[in-house]
């Protein structure tokens, strides 16, 4: 069979690149809420880059160049970790009660006197922390949304999920994180009922 | 038609839809205007805000995304040869 040669767009090594390098701190991102370690994180994207190379020719540019990195990304770092097995955990709860839990939390934090619990810690290392404290369908859909910057419904698309799946996994990544940096702060001695006693 | 009614439950229930936009345009308007004067979920708005203006900050530095960047194109260069 003679495939129709306008039928294939030639993409070549710089046009690629000039698509594709700007999102390289989106994809190093996302690449690194999934591994959850620098080292892996970097080899992470280059697989991704190395693979969306081999896949240039089948990428439309009008799908959204960013997206379909974090497609290919996401994809790498599940084979190559064999994870498939997450997708089909049953893990979701009600995403307002997932909402009033961060309002509890809140609560919590300025009763203990760290209401600007956020502002007071080294936020980026103890997020990653945080991070890899939770399981994988949740850490995904964080990494989706809150990192990747996806709408609900573009997160949903992209895991072949309900919306209210992702928003449930969302707010829940979200309410357990900042249980965690809460956790963190009590353990550094910032909240008031964990300062050291005086001597 | 009359404004939908807005209480601090439905705000605290719908608060990360709200700050992520994800809701049709009056209801966000209604919530907004409840924000405007409930200092209690005020309150809880800018925690949850805060954090997640944390959250969006890029962490690593230009240095070590120079780097990296490099990295790939010295990959792309070697498998494109």
């Amino acid at each position: 069979m003679t495939k129709d040669p306008a039928a294939r767009r030639v993409v070549s090594r710089d046009a690629f690149e000039q698509e594709t390098i700007r999102f390289l701190p989106d994809v190093r991102r996302f690449a690194l809420a999934l591994t959850r370690d620098a080292t892996e994180a970097d080899d992470l994207v280059q697989e991704t880059y190395l693979r969306a190379f081999k896949a240039r020719d089948t990428f439309k540019p009008d799908a959204g160049t960013r997206q379909w990195l974090f497609t290919i990304c996401r994809n790498a770092f599940l084979r190559g970790k064999e994870r498939e097995r997450w997708v089909t955990a049953s893990v979701d709860a009600d995403p307002g009660e997932e909402t009033a839990g961060t309002v509890a939390l809140h609560r919590a934090a300025v009763e203990a006197g760290i209401g600007d619990v956020y502002d007071r810690i080294d936020f980026g290392p103890a997020l990653q922390k945080a991070l890899g404290m939770l399981a994988e369908p949740f850490r995904v859909v964080f990494a989706l949304v809150d990192i990747g910057g996806l709408g609900y419904a573009e997160a949903a698309r992209e895991l072949g999920v309900p919306i209210g799946t992702v928003r449930s996994r969302l707010f829940r990544a979200r309410r357990e994180l900042q249980q965690h940096l809460l956790a963190f702060a009590r353990d550094a001695g910032l909240a008031r009922d964990s300062a050291p006693e005086s001597a | 038609m009359s404004a939908p009614v807005i209480n601090c439950g439905h705000v605290i229930h719908e608060l990360w839809d709200w700050l992520d936009g994800e809701m049709e345009p009056a209801r966000f308007t209604a919530i907004r205007e409840h924000l405007g004067v409930c200092r209690g979920c005020h309150g809880h708005m800018e925690f949850a805000r805060n954090f997640l203006e944390h959250v969006h900050q890029p962490p690593a530095s230009t240095g070590e995304l120079d780097a990296l960047r490099n990295r790939v194109r010295a990959a792309l260069n070697a498998q494109a040869d």
